[in-house]
């Protein structure tokens, strides 16, 4: 026997182990010739061909344990949430919410506003770039121009020196402090988060935000606070060491609305779900797209369903019952 | 029915003009769901879109530089 011949033999013993773990696994049901009347008669036919009792108790049990962890985390999301000592900011009517509803850009524009005269001072926002604002808060111009205003540390040189130079809109929006620790010895050892992520990155979203900026209140009897720390119900905690900053009239907006405190706490968030979510007026318009598409496929589908079943469905089987005599 | 028969055998019947009937179909039905999605948002969302938005922080910067300039 040549070598290439008992290689076939080997192979072919191999595939019949395969084929015969695949019966086994399958049973006989997938290789099984049922004949031409007989699927037609399990479809069409209401006989009782039920399921084993095996098969039964087997389902049933998949039934009930997976309804039974569905209505668990229904529920743990449902729940009142009331083991920890915070308050849960209530849900504010955004603009942008619902699912064809875009940002309200003169509100991102007020937000960013109130975060260059206000948040700057000690947030980051590293993540966001003078270019994205190009078209959605700022016109190129003038994108350009706060880009310009700000300066930015680069280098280094042909001498190996580092400068400072105005910005360009390539560049980040920079940073109030060169690292975190210097972040921290500014605060009374806080660290003031970077905001560009924020409204994804918290609890409640701009919902949060919004509630932060303004639930200043005094500490209510027996809240012991340590110097430098505020208190606000909304935060985790209680004791945040971010002071209380909007006020009526604490930034200035440029397209003349009155700036009120939760005006400005308003824009702001907008603004930062802008920042963590700059895709969203995409995704607004995707959802529209996709519902036109996925409208034409469903009555494509439905029509070829029809089609294909109608030759099924128009049939008549008839039995001739074989007479005893 | 008498535009189908003609359509059929003049376009669909043969593999070559099948596929350019379907390419070319493909093209100008994605640009009209495009154009017309993008009606409906823009529709949806007026005086919210940067497009509606950006005179209102124009006009206040002109004002100003025309006070400056007087």
């Amino acid at each position: 026997m040549t070598k290439s011949c008992q290689w076939n033999q080997l192979s072919l013993r191999r595939f019949s182990i395969m084929a015969s773990a695949v019966g086994r696994i399958c049973g006989a049901r997938l290789l099984k010739n049922y004949g031409l009347v007989a699927p037609q008669v399990c479809q069409l036919s209401t006989g009782a061909q039920g399921w084993t009792k095996n098969r039964k108790l087997w389902l049933s049990t998949v039934g009930v344990v997976g309804s039974g962890v569905g209505a668990l985390l229904f529920a743990l999301e449902q729940s009142v949430q009331a083991s920890g000592s915070e308050a849960h900011a209530p849900h504010q009517p955004w603009s942008h919410d619902g699912w064809f509803k875009s940002l309200d850009h003169a509100s991102v524009r007020r937000g960013y506003e109130v975060y260059k005269q206000v948040c700057r001072a000690c947030h980051s926002l590293q993540y966001i770039a003078f270019r994205n604002l190009v078209n959605v808060t700022h016109t190129e111009e003038e994108a350009k121009a706060e880009a310009a205003e700000a300066m930015i540390k680069d280098g280094p040189d042909e001498e190996g020196n580092y400068f400072e130079r105005p910005g360009k809109l390539s560049d980040y929006l920079p940073s109030p402090y060169p690292n975190e620790n210097a972040a921290r010895a500014a605060n009374n050892g806080a660290y003031p988060p970077d905001l560009s992520l924020i409204c994804s990155g918290r609890k409640g979203g701009e919902d949060y935000i919004f509630a932060l900026l303004t639930g200043y209140m005094d500490a209510p009897a027996g809240v012991v606070l340590r110097e430098g720390q505020n208190y606000n119900p909304y935060f985790p905690g209680g004791a945040i060491s971010m002071a209380q900053v909007l006020f009526d009239e604490a930034a200035e907006y440029s397209d003349g609305t009155p700036a009120t405190a939760s005006q400005l706490a308003k824009d702001v968030a907008t603004f930062l779900r802008w920042c963590s979510e700059p895709e969203l007026d995409d995704r607004r318009l995707m959802t529209i797209k996709a519902i036109g598409m996925f409208s034409m496929l469903a009555a494509v589908a439905y029509y070829f369903k029809r089609h294909k079943w109608s030759t099924l469905k128009s049939r008549k089987l008839a039995y001739k019952p074989v007479s005893k005599k | 029915m008498a535009i189908w028969a003609p359509v059929n055998r003049t376009l669909f019947k043969k593999t070559s003009t099948y596929f350019l009937v379907a390419t070319l179909c493909t093209f100008f039905f994605e640009r009209g769901l495009d154009m017309i999605s993008l009606a409906i948002f823009e529709h949806l969302n007026k005086n919210k879109l940067w497009k509606d938005v950006k005179d209102r922080f124009k006009k206040k910067e002109v004002k100003k530089d025309e006070k400056t300039c007087k």
